[in-house]
């Protein structure tokens, strides 16, 4: 069974990963169960929860599983990138 | 006093960084974009280096690349001056750095991420001239806590 949280700004992690926010938060930001939420992982134990799918990583998805069927690495495209930047000339700059 | 919104330059190894890791430092920043935590923003030269790349590995996917490249609100600068190209290129081995980093400091970036270590990250002379911090995904992670999340507690 979950137990009450007193501050607002905490929640606890129960048995098998569930994380219970407080009533107060779960009433002032709307958030039903089933709420999807993105979690941002900023390192350092600090996270951000987003209580949507963001746009980002449904967009991200055809385009890494499209490279990696072409075989593409992180590595393999740094190599790509460092020849393209040769190919950057002077007329991208700006005199105004 | 609340810190300002954090401009964040994206050289365009840090774009397909994002990519190609759903849980890498550079797929967070693009997700801070998005939500509006921090303004990213690419010069026309990156834009164009990512596009090309893709346009030799996907050319159908471009489209799926300007949609992203617009959830996470990436910004596309002004290209950069010609004097601050000429000084920079001073401090470089290779000198079509200089129109990348030029546009960051035109822009007043407040930090330029990159997975650049031959050019980049590995310059420590560049990185003390410019006037915002360069560092990876990670350091860039590091220093948006710092501004942005409680002081973490020391490691027990």
């Amino acid at each position: 069974m979950a137990r009450t949280i007193a501050t607002s700004g905490e929640a606890e992690l129960l048995a098998r990963g569930n994380l219970t926010l407080p009533k107060a938060l779960r009433n002032a930001h709307d958030l039903k169960p089933g709420t999807r939420f993105t979690i941002i992982d900023l390192g350092g134990g600090s996270l951000m929860l987003v209580p949507r799918r963001l746009r980002v990583d449904a967009l991200a998805e055809p385009l890494l599983d499209a490279l990696t069927a072409r075989g593409e690495s992180l590595e393999s495209l740094l190599a790509h990138l460092d020849a393209q930047r040769g190919r950057t000339s002077a007329y991208d700059t700006n005199d105004a | 006093m609340t810190p300002t919104t954090p401009d964040v330059f994206l050289d365009s190894s840090a774009v397909f960084a994002a990519i190609l890791s759903a849980t890498g430092g550079a797929r967070q920043i693009l997700r801070l974009g998005e939500v509006g935590q921090i303004r990213l923003m690419v010069s026309g030269a990156i834009l164009a280096e990512v596009e090309r790349t893709l346009r030799e590995k996907l050319p159908e996917q471009l489209a799926t690349l300007a949609l992203w490249l617009d959830a996470a609100r990436v910004a596309v600068v002004a290209a950069p001056r010609k004097a601050v190209v000429s000084r920079l290129q001073a401090r470089l081995t290779y000198a079509p750095d200089a129109l990348v980093l030029a546009a960051a400091v035109s822009a007043d970036a407040d930090f330029f991420v990159t997975l650049d270590r031959k050019h980049f990250l590995g310059n420590a002379p560049l990185r003390a001239a410019l006037p915002f911090p360069l560092g990876t995904p990670g350091d860039y992670l590091a220093w948006h806590r710092a501004r942005f999340t409680p002081a973490e507690s020391p490691p027990q």
